[in-house]
């Protein structure tokens, strides 16, 4: 009986929903500031950021501090910054996306993509979680 | 939907009459005659097949949890209605036997002539607040099922602006969670939640399937590409939702790229036209935010 209002319970539960990461950085001088959390507003304090180069060079790999936040140098190159909350919960944010950078700043051939096909072709990658 | 809802109410009503005429009782005060055992056992049979047709045709529809509910709905509905129906007719004085000798529509109360009764000859009648009272058990739970089901949105998998597609050796069907531009969320970031359902026993072959805006870019580290592919798909059932930030200078040729990972460690990219997929979020990303 104990177990069947259990279950009850658990089948009668909310859904629980995916902690969705949410990040904003901005150029101040040579340095890019960025806050990072989640959509409901909490903090994401030791979710790891890493910046990538177009190319696919690691450029940084930091966290986010106590207070939710991380800096990093502007890099001579194009890139993304990845907060990376784990497999399927990132928030990737592309050189362009930097509030306050010159969108010409970096005239770039579009270098690093995973080249996917748009037919749903393999691309026969090796997956793995970390 | 409105027609098939219809349909399911018709089937509903016919089912219960079927069931409600193979009660002694009721088919004596319709037909004024009883019915043969065998064509009352007949007419439960009809009676419960006509209730799982409709319960079929909802589930059809709707699948099983929506198709469920609406027939139950429907059935509420066609119950209430068919005892009001016959509870009036079983009123009526014309249902009453033409000639006092015949014995099987005299109700046995009538018979038993004690002295508080209402004599033979009495025919009783509803009153007004009884009507009113049935009128309304019959009519709320009309009403709020009515309203219920014009307000409840279509699920998005069983709209017309569903994708239907195939990636790798799956099929799926996706589509925006609701046509809503996308809800700010903390740190101003737009999300914009999509619904993605793949083929019948397809999933146990999927280990995880990812969307986001723009083309995932090549990563160096563990995971590769599907460290870039975007937020995940979760949730129970077969039903996965994902909510997917919208870059703050994404342009509509960047397009919704879905990513599946197989268990084979085989990935599969997808992309998808934005205009396509949400017309609210491609309108969003035109306006400029």
């Amino acid at each position: 009986m104990r177990n069947l209002m259990l279950a009850v319970a658990l089948f009668c539960s909310a859904a629980v929903y995916a902690h969705t990461p949410v990040c904003r950085c901005e150029l101040n001088g040579d340095r890019i500031d960025c806050e990072g959390g989640y959509h409901d507003g909490s903090g994401a304090v030791d979710v790891t950021m890493r910046v990538v180069a177009y190319t696919g060079e690691s450029l940084v790999t930091g966290k986010l501090d106590d207070a939710s936040r991380f800096s990093t140098p502007l890099p001579g190159q194009p890139f993304y910054i990845l907060m990376d909350a784990g497999p399927g919960e990132v928030f990737e944010v592309d050189w362009r996306d930097i509030v306050g950078i010159d969108g010409q700043r970096f005239e770039t051939t579009e270098a690093g993509d995973v080249g996917g096909s748009s037919n749903g072709q393999p691309i026969n990658q090796k997956g793995s979680d970390e | 939907m409105t027609g098939l809802n219809i349909v399911v109410f018709v089937v509903s009503i016919l089912g219960f009459t079927g069931l409600a005429l193979a009660m002694p009782k009721h088919s004596k005060a319709v037909f004024q005659q009883p019915l043969s055992d065998t064509c009352r056992q007949l007419l439960r049979l009809a009676g419960w097949l006509l209730l799982a047709v409709a319960l079929a045709l909802g589930i059809a529809r709707w699948r099983f949890d929506i198709g469920t509910v609406t027939w139950l709905g429907w059935l509420s509905v066609a119950g209430l209605a068919l005892v009001f129906v016959l509870s009036r007719r079983a009123a009526k004085p014309e249902s009453r036997p033409k000639n006092k000798n015949s014995s099987f529509t005299q109700p046995p109360e009538r018979q038993s002539g004690s002295a508080d009764s209402e004599s033979a000859d009495t025919v009783p009648s509803f009153s007004t607040q009884h009507t009113v009272f049935v009128a309304a058990a019959l009519l709320i739970p009309l009403v709020w099922f009515v309203g219920q089901l014009l307000t409840t949105p279509i699920k998005p998998l069983l709209r017309e602006d569903a994708v239907h597609g195939e990636i790798g050796p799956w099929t799926f069907t996706l589509a925006e969670k609701d046509q809503k531009p996308p809800e700010f969320v903390a740190l101003d970031v737009p999300l914009k939640a999509f619904v993605i359902r793949f083929c019948d026993g397809c999933e146990r072959d999927i280990r995880m399937a990812y969307l986001k805006v723009r083309e995932p870019r090549f990563f160096p580290g563990a995971g590769g590409s599907l460290r870039t592919a975007g937020n995940a798909f979760e949730g129970r059932g077969r039903e996965k939702t994902a909510e997917i930030p919208l870059p703050r200078m994404a342009t509509l040729g960047d397009g919704l790229w879905l990513t599946v990972e197989a268990t084979n460690g085989e990935v599969y990219h997808q992309r998808f036209d934005i205009q396509r997929l949400s017309p609210t979020l491609a309108q969003f990303i035109q306006e400029g935010k």
